[in-house]
């Protein structure tokens, strides 16, 4: 598995993909739970609220170094 | 090529660093006088500081401080072993003291300045910028404040920084035998870390983050090793405590978040800090688009994340933030270091939109850069003044400034507002105590010595100093209880039947159902006041 290579590292795409991923997921796990919780939208707390701007941050610095290719991270 | 500076801007670079220096090196003597004057106070000076040296003298007569709490004495203690081991040899040449543990933490904290300073050298090859960022390590009100304690968290600070400025290179060793042992001892001293204070699990997370980064394979098969060395540890010590160990130190541990406090913090951190977390940040998001991301990025990232959050939980308050506060002095100093040395930025698209159109500044830039990077120094400086403002020579110095004392014992504090206000969390010290306080402290170890019966105290100094044993760590029984995990009555008991001489109180951090038993069956004879707080004395109730 190239994965397990002693010459694998890496790149500022694949990490910028798996922070995009990240911060996609994160959010829509915070939704999943208030929904399995029959929580409304209105009754989300300041915790989460910090949650959500970050999981945000996240994708957009993700985005960001998704160009920059194969540069080592 | 780089640019020439004109020659002013150089000196006025040196004055400015000279200023900084000058200081830093002021808030370096406050630290010493202050860990002085703690060293020589024989009674707790932070809540909790007696139950570490329980722990310490427990060690030393080769018993674990993992106990069940439902019998007497009512003792255990909730945090790892190490710190308590290292100061355990002391026991039998200094006894029951406070000096020698106060004395580990605050040298642990001049190592780790040290540290700090040598990772800031090693990447910027600027020696007077290398000193200054050690120093604005010890200038911070956090590391100020708990650095001379007997606690153990500046000790956990010390490996954490020895193992991140160990591991940070590791990876670029090519000698196979060099890198191995490097690995092994930054993970030894995570794992010590980890045994010092269950916090640092965010270094461990942010080297095990750095090792995966940079090449997978040596992350998870070292990663795996360390584990199985630290669970070893974990699982050993608690089949010797009979499951104590998890009970107490690990689910009595885990306390509910207050959103309030962590915001707080957060924002009183970065009043504090904020010189040096600006240009923190700025090298984290260098590197994470123009260069590879460092150890001391990620670890910086981490510890304000988790341990900035943590901060907020009951037990929790600005000492959290020591980590992050280590991390940002480290990655200041880098930035500081190649802002004097100019900056090199690798072709890529963000470079075309955000640095080519100011080349042409490029020489205005570093010439800024000369002035700017010593003000910033200046500017933290002046951030996190504190200093006594009624003793020699500090008098003069506050009266020359109008700096007016906003703490106890004319300590002034820039944490906190003229009229003495802090942000929830913050720990109400740093102040000198003074001979009414130890004066007032063996009143009360006095009257714990006059008492026929056991005595429970709040703070284990006077029982530990009037040779009766240490009964109860209330704010542990209080971790028990919020846990659903205390039943207390026979200690409950214990206080209906009056079998305690005196019960000296302070801040009442005891479960309620102990609190509901005191008040039935005893009665408070007198206030004491030692260090700002009011020790209260209760003698039993006559029986009907």
């Amino acid at each position: 598995m190239r994965f397990f290579r002693n010459d694998f590292t890496f790149t500022k795409r694949l990490l910028g993909w798996l922070m995009v991923l990240g911060g996609v997921g994160g959010f829509a796990s915070i939704m999943v739970l208030n929904i399995l919780r029959h929580k409304p939208i209105a009754e989300i707390g300041p915790a989460q609220q910090l949650v959500f701007a970050l999981c945000v941050v996240v994708v957009l610095i993700g985005a960001t170094l998704i160009p920059l290719g194969n540069s080592p991270a | 090529m780089m640019p020439t500076t004109p020659i002013i801007y150089t000196r006025i670079h040196r004055v400015l660093m000279a200023l900084a220096l000058g200081l830093l090196g002021f808030y370096f003597v406050v630290y010493v006088v202050y860990a002085v004057n703690l060293m020589q106070f024989p009674f707790d000076y932070d809540q909790g500081e007696g139950f570490e040296l329980v722990d310490t003298i427990m060690f030393s007569q080769g018993e674990w401080p993992y106990r069940n709490t439902e019998a007497f004495p009512f003792y255990s203690s909730n945090y790892p072993p190490l710190f308590h081991i290292i100061a355990a040899p002391l026991v039998p040449v200094f006894g029951t003291n406070y000096a020698y543990g106060r004395f580990l933490g605050f040298f642990g904290t001049l190592v780790t300045a040290s540290l700090i300073g040598y990772a800031v050298y090693r990447e910027g090859r600027n020696r007077w910028l290398a000193i200054v960022s050690g120093l604005a390590f010890l200038a911070s009100n956090t590391v100020y404040h708990i650095g001379p304690l007997f606690r153990q968290h500046a000790t956990m600070v010390l490996f954490e920084v020895a193992a991140v400025v160990i591991l940070a290179h590791a990876n670029e060793i090519t000698d196979v035998r060099k890198r191995r042992w490097r690995l092994a001892l930054g993970l030894g001293l995570i794992i010590a870390g980890g045994y010092t204070k269950q916090l640092a699990i965010v270094t461990a997370l942010a080297a095990g983050l750095f090792l995966f980064i940079r090449q997978p394979r040596r992350a998870v098969v070292w990663g795996l090793m360390a584990a199985v060395a630290g669970a070893a540890i974990f699982v050993g010590i608690n089949i010797v405590t009979n499951g104590e160990w998890w009970r107490q130190a690990i689910l009595a541990n885990v306390n509910e978040l207050k959103i309030i406090q962590t915001i707080a913090l957060f924002k009183q951190w970065f009043g504090l800090h904020g010189f040096l977390i600006v240009p923190a940040v700025l090298l984290v998001i260098y590197e994470l688009y123009w260069d590879r991301l460092s150890l001391y990025a990620i670890w910086f990232v981490v510890a304000v994340g988790i341990n900035g959050a943590a901060s907020g939980t009951w037990g929790g308050g600005d000492s959290y933030f020591s980590t992050a506060i280590a991390a940002t002095c480290i990655l200041s100093g880098i930035f500081a270091a190649r802002s004097v040395a100019g900056w090199k930025f690798p072709t890529n698209y963000l470079t075309l939109w955000l640095v080519v159109p100011f080349q042409r500044y490029r020489a205005s830039l570093l010439a800024a850069s000369l002035v700017v990077v010593p003000l910033l120094y200046l500017g933290y400086g002046r951030a996190v003044l504190h200093m006594p403002t009624n003793m020699p020579v500090f008098e003069q110095i506050a009266g020359i400034f109008n700096i007016t004392p906003n703490a106890m014992n004319g300590f002034y504090d820039s944490a906190r507002t003229q009229d003495g206000q802090y942000a929830t969390g913050y720990a109400n010290i740093g102040h000198l105590t003074t001979q009414a306080d130890i004066d007032a402290g063996w009143r009360i170890v006095e009257l714990v010595r006059a008492s026929e019966k056991p005595v429970i105290s709040e703070d284990a100094a006077f029982t530990l100093l009037a040779d009766r044993p240490a009964i109860t760590n209330p704010t542990q029984l209080l971790n028990l209880e919020k846990k659903g995990l205390y039943d207390g009555s026979q200690l409950v008991q214990m206080i209906d039947d009056r079998a305690f001489g005196l019960i000296i109180l302070r801040a009442q951090f005891y479960p309620d159902v102990v609190l509901q038993a005191i008040s039935r069956a005893y009665t408070q004879t007198d206030t004491i006041t030692m260090n700002g707080f009011n020790y209260l004395i209760l003698e039993p109730k006559p029986t009907d």
